[in-house]
């Protein structure tokens, strides 16, 4: 029977070509957006999953309390923590303890890598299941300065030689042994550290002063974390109560109210998707992301099954006479129904086979509309996951006119088609295509919205100059050599040593300042930059002058603040402020040598704040070249020259800054988006054309009459069409509100934005109008040439 | 086989109300080959729907060998039908997307024969109505009689005790027609009870009996010897 139903199906799939195509081609195109979200959704899921006792794990997180009344629940703990809890109760089985602060560039000869590393103590092969490729994790993170690699970090520093018992070489942290090697883990972690070093190393840089006293310190929390094995049998009341003991450290913080602190256990299966708390260790994806992904993926889907729906009910005039003779033969209502989801399950292998075809695709061609994963698509269980997926929707997709249609009484069909009727007549076909179109219409406006605000973005006066400028890192050189190496060349105009690139988000450092008379305390975000930093900068003096040549590099003198600053700090104007003392950090005295205009110093998400540029050439990470205009190309080779003359070994990088600043611009977002806006608005056009078609088709008969009695073709046209437009309309009518404030809540990101442009909404809806009228137009044009004669002969 | 007892079947929309049957009283025994004959609306075709299970009468008693059936839900309906009633309709009825083959298989399937017991009983029955020849065609790749051959050998295959035929001839010519009565005719001989509405007093000649209807009721019986044999 089942095999009756499979051939039944492809018999009609191929009878009808418009119908497949419509419905095949919707489903395919938003499954394979739903396989990406698929893939990453699993990705997201399967974090940490190899442990070896993941159900008795806990990370201990901080619920802290600053004297203002600000609230942060943050992934980390006071240092100690682990060993407290491990010494004092007996449930506690184990503990691992990160600090997660072994940051920087480690080096081996020549070659120089960035580190993003973490202490670690030596509990933490046994508490998690990551494995040793070389050494032995009993004793890999025992002696002080040992240091364990993952097996990619290894493979940068060594490539294919033996890194066991080679020295790394940290500015800051000294020199480690390699101790160990990991095997790549069977899954993804948040723990995503490149190197593991001996927490046994932390008390001699404590000591020397390298890193601030936390290991006996309970009032630092961050960068610390602890987890900790329960004992089996041992219920999280106990760790709960241990964590209560251990936040009495704090009552009389509390008592005084300067803020308080407890402690909560977080189940290793919870880290991830994270939570987004404060100070959480790497990029671990957070809920927000997936249930985006998960929506739009949802909607895409819906979108394409509306169509099978509505397709199907529009063609159950036509499958009526097959449910009534099937009955009739003895047919119970549950096997027409079985029949009609086996053919709409059919219908979404058939697009998940499109679907992962078009993924293989974009995966050979490097699409980059989507984020498509790299992940092999044949894997079995991916396969069985997508294949799983499939059955799912074609059952969603199909039960509604599976339910309608095997519900047919076969006296009534056999005798008198026309009088059927499905669900109150058109009622819940017109109710789909408003919600497809509206769906439609809102991403439109949407999308049309961050386009843009990110056009805008791209192109706004941030108040400072960005074109033609080359960004050169330091590394290390003496930047006053540098510069005077690289103004030797004739195309750079000036320079400027600088400790980030304005604009860029997180390039901004930030300090506290006081000022002489007041005891207030006030943050500032500030760069760091030499003599001629306003000059590359174009900013503009309003007072003062910018450092003097004579400015000391060791000990800080002076200070460029800008008007934002001025009037925070109360003062008149910038010629006022010219020559008064502010206090860094509360202690080192500066002077106020200039006053420039204000900028955006930080993203346009973000309001001016008072910021000072300060001459600390220990900050200073980068030189920026401003050059003539010339050969670009040239250009870039001719700084390479001499850069790599001073750094011999190491790799030449170097950006400009206008691209800098253009690839935060958004273009990519804005390119998924639109793809996922094209997507949506084809499959409703699709459908409304299926829709069209059939209707027109179904309605043949009354178009041979009327115009036997005498209808014009324009008087046809506008009866066949009126109600679909009416329907676009109410779309409309949904929508615009819909897309407007859905705008209005994207833009309030921003500090600096566009309005919501009524004028673009009102062009995005009169596209959609345009594109729905040119869809019915071609259907019932059709049906209107034919020659009613020829209707009327085949009724 | 069927005893009818003050059939009454209404049909009710917004506005009107029509009675389709008013108050059928009748009789078949087993083997007996009835037309039912009388005017466009005069509830001929509601009349064979409620004997074949296909619809409930509004009032009335329907036992089907003795049992009451005028109650049952549609799921009882269709336990009942299966296997002991076969339909022939005026419009054929095919699928058109099954072969002459399925379409003839359909009630055995729904009946859970067996694959191998359906070819020989399918084969046997399209042999009988000489058609096999056209067993892997498609409906519409045959005529008009041939396409009524082939919904008599649906009809037939499960062998039911009654088969049921609205109008079998009325869209066929005379030589095709005159050849499906035959075939009626032969399964009848053979012990199926046949009851068949036809507006063609030729058709009806085959019957053993006529009943007339007007306006939703009997008004004649005729008891007579078949006048075509």
């Amino acid at each position: 029977m089942f095999k009756r139903y499979i051939v039944i199906a492809f018999r009609n799939l191929q009878r009808q070509r418009l119908f497949t195509f419509i419905n095949i081609a919707g489903l395919a195109v938003s499954m394979t957006v739903c396989l990406i979200v698929l893939i990453s959704v699993r990705e997201n899921f399967s974090y940490d999953n190899f442990h070896p006792a993941a159900s008795r794990t806990w990370r201990i997180t901080t619920h802290a309390q600053t004297p203002d009344g600000r609230k942060y629940h943050m992934a980390s703990v006071p240092l100690p923590m682990g060993a407290a809890l491990k010494n004092n109760y007996a449930a506690v089985e184990n503990e691992a303890t990160l600090y997660g602060v072994l940051n920087g560039e480690g080096k081996i000869d020549k070659k120089k890598i960035y580190i993003s590393g973490t202490f670690a103590t030596p509990s933490f092969f046994e508490v998690f299941g990551f494995k040793l490729a070389a050494g032995d994790p009993r004793t890999a993170l025992v002696t002080p300065n040992s240091i364990v690699l993952t097996a990619e970090t290894a493979q940068r520093f060594f490539g294919t030689n033996d890194p066991m018992g080679k020295v790394i070489q940290f500015d800051r942290f000294g020199s480690f042994i390699v101790s160990g090697v990991m095997e790549p883990a069977p899954s993804k972690s948040h723990i995503d550290y490149e190197a593991f070093a001996a927490m046994s190393s932390v008390p001699s840089l404590e000591q020397s002063k390298v890193l601030p006293d936390k290991l006996n310190n309970w009032d630092q929390v961050q960068s610390s974390y602890t987890y900790v094995v329960m004992r089996r049998g041992e219920k999280l009341s106990a760790l709960e109560s241990a964590l209560k003991d251990q936040a009495h450290r704090y009552d009389g913080l509390v008592q005084k109210g300067q803020g308080s602190m407890a402690f909560e256990p977080q189940a290793l299966s919870k880290i991830t998707p994270s939570q987004e708390l404060v100070d959480d260790i790497g990029g671990t994806p957070p809920w927000g992301k997936i249930l985006a992904e998960i929506g739009v993926a949802l909607g895409l889907i819906i979108c394409a099954c509306f169509n099978y729906t509505n397709l199907s009910i529009v063609r159950s005039l036509q499958r009526a006479k097959e449910v009534g003779v099937r009955k009739v033969n003895g047919a119970q209502r549950w096997q027409i129904f079985l029949q009609f989801i086996t053919e709409s399950v059919i219908m979404c292998i058939l697009s998940l086979i499109m679907a992962v075809l078009l993924l293989l695709l974009m995966q050979a061609t490097h699409f980059r509309g989507l984020p498509v994963p790299d992940n092999n698509l044949l894997e079995p269980r991916l396969l069985m996951l997508f294949l799983l997926f499939s059955i799912v929707i074609g059952i969603v997709a199909g039960a509604i006119p599976a339910w309608a249609l095997s519900a047919f009484q076969p006296a009534k069909v056999l005798k008198n088609l026309i009088d059927i009727k499905l669900f109150g007549g058109l009622g819940l076909r017109k109710t789909l295509i408003v919600i497809q179109f509206s769906l439609s219409l809102t991403a439109i406006i949407f999308l049309v919205t961050v386009y843009r605000q990110f056009h805008y973005k791209a192109i706004k006066d941030m108040g400072f100059y960005r074109k033609d400028i080359l960004n050169v890192p330091l590394a290390d050189a003496d930047f006053q050599r540098m510069k005077e190496r690289m103004l030797q060349l004739k195309d750079v105009g000036t320079a400027t040593a600088s400790s980030g690139t304005l604009g860029m988000p997180r390039h901004c450092n930030f300090c506290v300042i006081r000022t002489g008379e007041s005891k207030d305390r006030m943050e500032f975000g500030y760069y760091a930059g030499d003599v001629d930093f306003l000059k590359v900068m174009h900013l503009r003096l309003m007072a003062g002058t910018t450092f003097p040549e004579s400015a000391s590099a060791e000990k800080e003198q002076y200070i460029i603040i800008n008007e934002k600053a001025v009037s925070v700090m109360g003062i008149k104007s910038p010629a006022d402020a010219i020559g008064r003392t502010l206090f860094l950090s509360d202690s080192l005295p500066v002077s106020i040598i200039g006053v420039v205009k204000d900028f955006n110093f930080q993203p346009i998400e973000v309001n001016i704040r008072p910021m000072a540029i300060r001459f600390v050439p220990a900050e200073f990470h980068q030189l920026q070249l401003a050059m003539l205009k010339g050969d670009k190309e040239q250009q870039v080779a001719d700084v390479k020259k001499i850069w790599t003359a001073m750094h011999p070994g190491e790799i030449f990088t170097s950006e400009w800054m206008d691209e800098q600043l253009g690839s935060r611009d958004g273009r990519e977002v804005v390119s998924m988006l639109g793809f996922l806006v094209f997507i949506t608005t084809l499959i409703a056009a699709l459908g409304l054309l299926g829709i069209v078609a059939y209707t027109s088709f179904t309605r043949r008969k009354e178009i041979a009459i009327r115009k036997v009695l005498g209808a014009s073709a324009a008087g046809l046209l506008m009866l066949l069409s009126k109600n679909y437009i009416k329907l676009i309309v109410i779309a409309g009518c949904i929508a615009l509100p819909l897309g407007y404030i859905s705008s209005l809540l994207f833009l309030q990101i921003f500090a600096y934005r566009v309005s919501t442009g009524i004028l673009a909404m009102l062009g995005s809806f009169l596209f959609l109008v345009f594109l729905a009228l040119v869809t019915i137009f071609s259907q019932t044009w059709r049906a209107i040439e034919v020659n009613p004669a020829d209707n009327l002969r085949n009724d | 086989m069927i005893r009818t007892v003050n059939l009454q079947k209404l049909f009710t929309t917004e506005e009107v109300e029509t009675t389709a049957l008013n108050g059928i009283n009748m009789e078949v025994q087993d083997g007996e080959f009835v037309a039912i004959m009388g005017p466009s609306g005069c509830g001929k075709s509601t009349l064979l729907n409620i004997l074949g299970l296909l619809d409930n009468p509004s009032d009335g008693e329907y036992h089907f060998w003795d049992k009451e059936v005028a109650r049952m839900s549609e799921r009882q309906r269709a336990q009942l039908r299966k296997g002991s009633i076969g339909f022939v309709f005026q419009s054929f009825n095919l699928i058109d997307e099954l072969t002459v083959f399925e379409n003839v298989e359909l009630p055995l399937l729904y009946l859970k024969v067996p694959a191998a017991e359906r070819k020989v009983k399918v084969e046997e029955v399209l042999e009988r109505m000489n058609i096999m020849h056209r067993r892997n065609h498609f409906p519409q790749q045959l005529s008009g009689g041939q396409q009524q051959r082939v919904a008599i050998a649906r009809a037939v295959v499960a062998k039911p005790n009654l088969i049921l035929a609205d109008e079998p001839t009325g869209n066929l010519d005379s030589t095709n027609g005159e050849e499906v009565m035959k075939l009626l005719q032969e399964l009848n001989n053979s012990g199926t009870t046949l009851i068949m509405v036809t507006h063609s007093p030729y058709d009806a000649g085959f019957a053993h009996r006529i009943i007339n209807l007007f306006d939703g009721r009997v008004v004649t019986e005729n008891i007579k010897e078949q006048f075509h044999v």
